[in-house]
């Protein structure tokens, strides 16, 4: 959809939110910026898209505001209102969306056109004791 | 509803709620003709980024996560 779209001006914007379901194959919610940051470096990294990623704050504001769903779907107009709300995302409705809004093209891509370089989640999610730190060792109440 | 009926809603809602499928059926905050809350997010280098800054083209939203 975003290399047949993406030509034609359309916007396409990833939100990485919070977990859900959490800490699945060993990754753990983010509690800081930086965290839900490297979360989003390794969601580039395993899907392999091109599709922009914004985040969420930490107090996840926009992931409430827009209906606390894993996986809904938002199709907005140029003057940013909602053309479609969508409680999990359909790509063969958005492409039928798409070629409302927007029109036709020529030769819709298909999912074996794009040469998705997937990469596999770690087999095997750390484990152990993390060795506890020095400088917590001299904190006295 | 005797409370039998209601301990067996409440336990199937408790383990459908999760699901995509469930979750699809509850009514959505947004819809059509509404305006896109304006709030204050980040673009993946941690940026600041406002989504009033969604407009001016279409827009496809998906949000999604690692798991």
């Amino acid at each position: 959809m975003y290399r047949d779209y993406a030509p034609k001006d359309v916007r396409f914007v990833y939100l990485y939110k919070a977990l859900a379901p959490p800490e699945l194959n060993g990754y753990v919610n983010p509690v800081t910026l930086e965290e839900r940051l490297m979360h989003i470096e390794e969601a580039q990294r395993t899907l392999g898209s091109e599709i922009p990623w914004i985040a969420d704050s930490v107090a996840n504001e926009l992931k409430h505001a827009i209906g606390n769903r894993q996986n809904s779907e938002y199709v907005l107009d140029p003057d940013g209102r909602v053309l479609r709300a969508r409680a999990w995302s359909d790509p063969e409705q958005l492409r039928k969306d798409l070629t409302e809004f927007v029109g036709p093209v020529d030769t819709p891509s298909e999912v074996s056109d794009l040469n998705m370089k997937f990469k596999a989640v770690p087999e095997h999610a750390p484990t152990g004791v993390v060795p506890g730190s020095k400088s917590l060792e001299r904190i006295v109440p | 509803m005797n409370h039998t009926h209601f301990a067996t809603l409440a336990l199937a809602f408790a383990i459908a709620a999760p699901s995509g499928i469930a979750q699809s059926q509850w009514p959505m905050p947004l819809e059509p003709g509404d305006p896109f809350p304006e709030l204050d997010v980040y673009d993946a280098d941690g940026n600041p980024f406002n989504t009033r800054s969604l407009t001016g083209t279409y827009t496809v939203l998906v949000n999604g996560c690692l798991t």
